[in-house]
């Protein structure tokens, strides 16, 4: 099923883990190179900046390619630029088969052509039909499956599990009015089932080389679990879609229960992340504790909104000021050094411009007749007011 | 790596017994590292509370009255350097790492603070009188010593920008092309001096050895801006569109140097980028406009991008064979 050669994929992991090794400073240079030389991969996996040059480029390729086909061969509407996309679509997946033959993995190039052979399939079904929204998810979800099976991409992977509850919510609501109300459970129960059968996959020798895309779908389960049972979501969606009346600040049928699952999946996930060690249910967990501040901030006004960021704000350095302080010597398994592995982020010093893009607020110079300067924004300082 | 492959490595001769014990007694501590976490916690904690409490003293000025509110930003900033001198390591020309992990947060408030200060003097004692430049200016020059007194590429960066907004451009990542009225000669010109001042300030730190680390961030910024302000000029001055493509080769040819010099992809991806988008102007102006080509016009550009873009894609291809092999 794999397009890449397995054998290969199986020694990229194993140097992977031997360059962690090293990193860690647990085997010499000469045992890694020793190592790599002997488990060699013959893929043609160029830096991750090469690695993005080559995507854009050969999105810009397609899409010209796409253009002067359009140029040559149409001259009708909508429908007949749809069925051109889909044709165009099959001949980059098969441009997609050819690179990968050439042994490009993760180059740039088989990821543009993968995206690439997906949107045009899919939007040129939909462009050239009316495609009920259930027979979308279904497409979706079946060429989704079908690539990150095939080519073991990760974000195909989320697609298809986010294509799969959409399948189930679409099927199911169709069954009437208590159908429509026990939906968000539905979809909790199909997100659980997602997040075990992944976990369980995840273990198995023989999906070894689906690792990052069942943690994906492990991911988007989780997430999906949480968004399902959200407040803000079931509510807002029920008026949306199921015409349910409420009047403003009026709740929905089981508020409470849907307010019990807002407030307490998040610390949750973290709690179970602490106790399992897991990063995955760790990090979903503290990013859904900002999804869940804003659901209580939209619904109720407990204090302005400068008021509850200056609060937030020291809670949260508090937080992290006694952790670190705390974890300085190892403790339970848990340390604040960093882990050996050199992140992308070091390299191109992305924390200092994340540091001048976040902290310069757009205060305008006043411009004056005197200076010819002016007009410039930044250097404000402190005040963005972005949230 | 588990056990078992530790296990198979080692009977293959390719790890020593010294290794896989070194390995196993990794396996068995298995720290789990939340520095990442606890790192971002921190950092969004002292983004909201600044913001916060910018907000808070803005919308209650009228009982708080400025002069308190002056004074408690003052105390802030004094407070935070003063801790910061106090703690700090001893000044060194090379890299200097910070004696613990609040003290680079601290600093950083400690100057946000001093920003505002002078910022709030302006706007509403009129200390400066009519000199806004001086607004700019002094934070600026505060904001360059801090950051090479103290070490602090992120201060550093901030410092920069401060720069740029001085000399009237913005140059943060998102405001580069939205803020910056690129029609404006004055900009263009300006913009392109101030790129050429960054990358030369890069060199000096580099060959002078003075903070050589904070090269990056010069010629980081610094090139981005020479890039666009060139493009700028291209789109901009219809007469010698030409010779600003010259120039734009030139720039490219000179990052090419450097590339190959510091090993560095993330200039190469750049450069080619930017002179593919300076070459793509120049034929589509050509075929279309100069030529008046019409529909046959059309076709040769389409023709032109999915051929140069194969062949930018073979030069890359080439470029990262050739670096890795350096």
């Amino acid at each position: 099923m794999i397009a890449y050669n397995k054998l290969w994929l199986d020694n990229v992991q194993l140097q992977q883990q031997a360059g962690r090794e090293f990193d860690e400073h647990c085997i010499s240079k000469e045992e890694n190179e020793a190592i790599n030389q002997k488990y060699a991969v013959g893929f043609y996996m160029p830096n991750p900046f090469v690695r993005i040059g080559l995507f854009v480029l050969t999105v810009i390729i397609a899409a010209f390619t796409l253009g002067l086909f359009s140029l040559l061969f149409l001259s009708g509407g909508v429908e007949s630029f749809g069925a051109l996309s889909v044709v165009f679509g099959v001949i980059t997946y098969a441009a997609l088969e050819l690179m990968v033959t050439r042994k490009h993995y993760k180059s740039g190039v088989d990821d543009a052509l993968l995206w690439m052979a997906a949107t045009f399939i899919v939007g040129g079904i939909n462009a050239s039909a009316n495609v009920p929204p259930l027979a979308n998810a279904w497409i979706i979800f079946l060429i989704a499956l079908f690539l990150s099976l095939r080519f073991i991409n990760v974000l195909m992977g989320a697609a298809a599990c986010i294509a799969l509850t959409a399948i189930v919510f679409y099927s199911y609501i169709k069954f009437g009015d208590v159908a429509k109300a026990t939906t968000p459970f539905l979809i909790m129960i199909v997100c659980s089932l997602i997040y075990w059968l992944s976990k369980k996959l995840l273990r198995m020798e023989q999906w070894r080389h689906y690792n990052n895309c069942l943690t994906m779908a492990s991911i988007t389960a989780l997430v999906c679990f949480y968004i399902a049972g959200n407040y803000f979501i079931v509510r807002e969606s029920s008026i949306a879609m199921f015409n349910l009346n409420l009047q403003e600040g009026q709740s929905i049928p089981l508020g409470w229960l849907f307010w019990i699952f807002t407030i307490l999946i998040p610390p949750l996930y973290i709690f179970r992340g602490i106790q399992k060690k897991d990063a995955v249910l760790l990090r979903t967990g503290l990013l859904l504790i900002a999804a869940m501040v804003f659901t209580i901030r939209y619904y109720y006004h407990i204090a302005s909104i400068e008021t509850a960021m200056a609060i937030g704000g020291i809670i949260m350095i508090a937080i992290a000021y006694t952790l670190i302080k705390y974890l300085h010597e190892p403790k339970f398994g848990f340390t604040y050094l960093e882990k050996g592995d050199k992140l992308f982020i070091d390299k191109l010093q992305i924390e200092s411009l994340v540091i001048a893009e976040s902290f310069t607020g757009p205060s305008a110079q006043p411009a004056t007749g005197d200076t010819q300067f002016g007009g410039g924004s930044g250097g404000g300082g402190g005040a963005t007011g972005g949230f | 790596m588990t056990p078992s492959l530790t296990a198979k490595l080692q009977a293959e001769g390719l790890l020593s017994a010294g290794s896989a014990e070194k390995i196993h007694t990794r396996q068995q501590q298995r720290l789990f590292s939340v520095h990442w976490e606890l790192k971002t916690i921190l950092y969004l904690g002292v983004l909201l509370l600044s913001t916060g409490l910018g907000i808070l003293v803005y919308k209650n000025i009228d009982s708080i009255g400025h002069t308190a509110i002056l004074i408690f930003i003052a105390a802030v900033s004094a407070g935070g350097y003063s801790y910061c001198f106090k703690k700090k390591l001893p000044f060194s020309t090379g890299k200097v790492a910070s004696p613990n992990s609040f003290f680079d947060y601290v600093l950083l408030l400690s100057c946000l603070t001093f920003v505002t200060f002078i910022g709030y003097l302006q706007y509403q004692y009129h200390f400066f009188g009519d000199r806004f430049g001086l607004v700019t200016f002094i934070p600026m020059i505060v904001l360059f010593f801090t950051a090479y007194f103290f070490d602090h590429p992120g201060i550093l960066s901030l410092a920069i920008t401060n720069l740029a907004a001085w000399a009237g451009i913005a140059v943060t990542p998102t405001q580069i092309l939205k803020e910056n009225d690129f029609n404006s000669g004055t900009i263009i010109v300006t913009a392109f001096i101030l790129g050429i001042a960054l990358i030369a300030a890069g060199i000096v730190s580099r060959k002078r050895s003075i903070k050589a680390h904070f090269d990056f961030t010069y010629t980081n910024i610094g090139m981005h801006v020479l890039f666009i302000a060139t493009l700028a000029a291209m789109f901009q001055f219809e007469n010698i569109y030409l010779l600003c493509f010259l120039v734009l080769g030139s720039i490219a040819f000179y990052f090419y140097r450097e590339a190959l010099r510091t090993k560095s992809f993330y200039f190469l991806l750049i450069l080619t980028l930017y002179t593919f988008i300076g070459l793509s102007y120049i034929v589509v102006r050509t075929f279309l406009f100069t030529l008046h080509g019409e529909m046959g016009g059309l076709y040769v550009s389409f023709l032109y991008f999915i051929g140069s873009g194969i062949g930018l894609i073979l030069f890359l291809i080439r470029m990262n064979k050739k670096i890795k092999a350096l």
